[in-house]
């Protein structure tokens, strides 16, 4: 069908209007021939017939005439856009030119903001890669920090267990020498500081490392707690101090938590609390009620302010630096520890108002059988304190071995000595000794390696590890390697011996 | 008077390295830190005198970013004499995209001459193409520069080698 005039020559208008159409005719020789439509508006105000096309009009440079092509969007002279249609026809090639400013202002629109976000998309990228690079090279440091820790720790903790131990033999003999005691009791405190120092800066690395593990067993609350109490009640007496330890009478003895970790925070908090208090009153309220155990330590001591607050829950970190000795680790580690067993540790406190610490985590209540309740009775009754045995001691440092000698002959045991792993091996093999103790860090074979060699060769009786790394990743070794228990330097000659009552009269 | 000599130059390269910035900084000899991409195609021309002695007229054609060759670009490449294959320093992606380009470019327009221009010298701190690209890019015989279109750094000396090779006798 044929459109009536009236509407092809208004469709016709409106084409021109919005395309402004410009028809470039050009001879065989690039030469143009004639043209239709306004020049002038595509930035082209003096064309003439014969001009060279290509010098004219830029897009036509390298343009042939065999093949017809378009160019959607090129900028003309006066910055429009235009659709440049080539098309060859007989002797005359034609560039069509069309408006495409509008929609080229909408595509590129669309394409800058693309690329923008493809070009933030490779920032990211690029920042991700070093963030992961920067956060390798931080593990590393941090590993290498804990392998320099536990190094140091080794280095620290046996000569503090020859240093301890000796005061306290020393202690034992020179009941007579109230003097001597006194400089002892100095000497004693100087490393129990020392260590607790150690102990401390070491949990906080192992705490930075993810190395602290927390194994919940059944524990017996009312025994850690009447042990927190004989810990304070000396240093209560000698400060002046009213201690009071308040315990519900609600309250579960066994339950599953982690013993070691539990008593470690108690003895920070309660110690803390102790430790900035001058007079007045000391107070810990330990509460159990279904499965949760909560604990409020009080004391009439300075206060922390408000701003004071926030920090003192960060390592390395003091409410004051009031002359008080410390690293200002223990209620960093606190925290952690607590967080850790599931809990929170919070504290309330106002200047001259004292503190008060608070922490709530879970306790389940562990409920024994009768047949193990009965069987734990028989096995109690088996032990006989000081039955003598065999003992072999696997340590290759001359002032320990000297000392668990002392005490474990006093005991009534006989001790065989090892000087490595190797010798540990082969003595107990021999002998087949109702105990061994057994240090890890050995020259030769150390104490992993003689274990499990003894393991695998059938020796059945317990075998303890000693050990100056506080590191859980070498308790879980000992454990593989298949020591029975793992006893930590410094070393507490009474709880050796009582250890050693324990394991032997147990196996016997 | 004789007609001057004209030669059609295209610059390609992936979007973003810095194409429209180096016809800026040639043509106007100036520098816009802002972003914008270009769509299509903008033709600058500058004439410029070789030490060949023949006056040369580029006609410049900055094509639109891209990692491949469109439909679309293939027809503004039709006719190119020579052309600058642009590479972001600080990005490695677009010289593994240049290496594509500058194959399907081979395949069209055959052995024309290049120069591989790995622009942004003014931020080398973060640059991911390292001086061993660089070489193994020479190594091939390739005419390569590195180039800064914010502080002018070899982007003329980039022209002015394609305008050598193009009025070589």
């Amino acid at each position: 069908m044929t459109l009536p005039f009236e509407i092809a020559r208004k469709l016709r208008q409106l084409a021109t209007d919005r395309l402004r159409p410009l028809v470039l005719i050009i001879d065989r020789n690039m030469r143009l021939s004639a043209w239709s439509g306004d020049a002038e508006f595509y930035g082209f105000p003096a064309i003439n017939v014969g001009d060279d096309a290509q010098q004219t009009f830029d897009f036509l440079t390298g343009v042939d005439s065999k093949e017809a092509f378009d160019l959607p969007f090129v900028a003309m002279p006066n910055g429009l856009y235009a659709h440049v249609d080539i098309i060859p026809g007989g002797q005359y090639l034609y560039a069509v030119l069309m408006d495409s400013s509008e929609e080229h202002a909408r595509q590129q629109e669309l394409q800058q903001k693309a690329n923008e976000l493809a070009l933030l998309h490779y920032t990211q990228t690029a920042l991700m890669k070093e963030l992961e690079k920067a956060k390798q090279l931080a593990d590393e440091a941090s590993e290498a920090k804990g392998r320099f820790i536990a190094s140091m720790s080794h280095e620290f903790r046996v000569p503090l267990t020859s240093l301890l131990g000796y005061c306290s033999l020393l202690r034992e003999r020179w009941q007579d020498h109230q003097q001597d005691l006194q400089h002892l009791d100095a000497i004693d405190r100087g490393a129990k500081h020392l260590m607790a120092l150690i102990n401390n800066v070491l949990d906080q690395a192992r705490i930075e490392m993810d190395e602290t593990v927390i194994t919940p067993e059944s524990a017996d609350l009312l025994l850690i707690a009447n042990d927190i109490r004989s810990v304070f009640e000396p240093i209560a007496a000698q400060k002046k101090l009213a201690f009071k330890f308040a315990i519900s009478n609600e309250f579960a003895r066994q339950v599953l938590v982690d013993d070691t970790r539990l008593r470690q925070v108690l003895i920070n908090i309660v110690g803390n609390a102790f430790k900035y208090t001058q007079e007045g009153s000391v107070t810990v309220d330990m509460r159990w009620h279904e499965g949760r155990l909560r604990v409020v330590v009080t004391d009439t001591g300075p206060g922390i302010s408000y701003q004071q607050q926030g920090h003192v829950f960060k390592a390395f970190k003091r409410a004051d630096q009031s002359g008080q000795s410390g690293a200002g680790l223990g209620l960093s580690i606190s925290k952690r520890l607590v967080e850790l067993m599931g809990g929170e540790l919070s504290l309330v406190s106002e200047p001259g108002a004292g503190c008060a610490f608070i922490f709530d985590l879970p306790a389940p209540e562990v409920n024994h059988s009768a047949d193990e309740e009965a069987a734990a009775v028989i096995v109690n009754e088996g032990k006989v304190a000081g039955q003598a045995g065999v003992i072999l001691l696997a340590e290759d440092n001359d002032d320990i071995v000297e000392l668990i000698r002392l005490y474990l002959s006093e005991a009534g045991y006989e001790l065989l000595v090892a000087r490595d792993g190797e010798q540990a091996t082969q003595l107990a093999l021999e002998h087949q000794p109702d105990l061994i103790l057994m240090d890890m860090n050995m020259p030769k074979v150390d104490g992993f390696t003689a274990t499990r060699q003894l393991r695998d060769s059938g020796f059945d009786n317990p075998i303890v590890a000693l050990t100056a790394s506080p590191m859980d990743s070498d308790r879980a070794r000992a454990r593989q390697a298949g020591c029975t228990e793992y006893v930590l330097k410094p070393i507490e000659m009474a709880q050796l011996v009582a250890l050693a009552e324990r394991l032997t009269t147990a196996n016997a | 008077m004789s007609a001057v000599l004209s030669k059609k130059v295209c610059l390609i390269g992936d979007f973003a390295v810095g194409k429209t910035s180096l016809v800026a900084r040639f043509i106007h000899n100036v520098f816009s830190d802002k972003y914008l991409t270009t769509l299509g195609v903008k033709i600058d021309t500058k004439t410029v005198e070789p030490e060949t002695g023949v006056s040369l007229k580029m006609i410049i054609w900055d094509i639109a970013g891209a990692d491949r060759l469109s439909t679309a670009d293939r027809n503004y490449l039709r006719g190119a004499d020579a052309y600058l294959l642009v590479v972001d320093g600080t990005r490695r992606d677009t010289l593994i995209a240049a290496l594509d380009l500058k194959q399907a470019v081979d395949r069209m327009l055959g052995d024309i001459p290049f120069v591989l221009l790995v622009n942004k010298s003014d931020l080398q701190s973060d640059w991911e193409i390292t001086t061993q690209d660089i070489d193994l890019l020479k190594d091939r015989n390739w005419a390569v520069l590195t180039s800064s279109a914010m502080q002018g750094d070899n982007v003329e000396l980039a022209f002015t080698l394609l305008a050598e090779e193009l009025t070589k006798p």
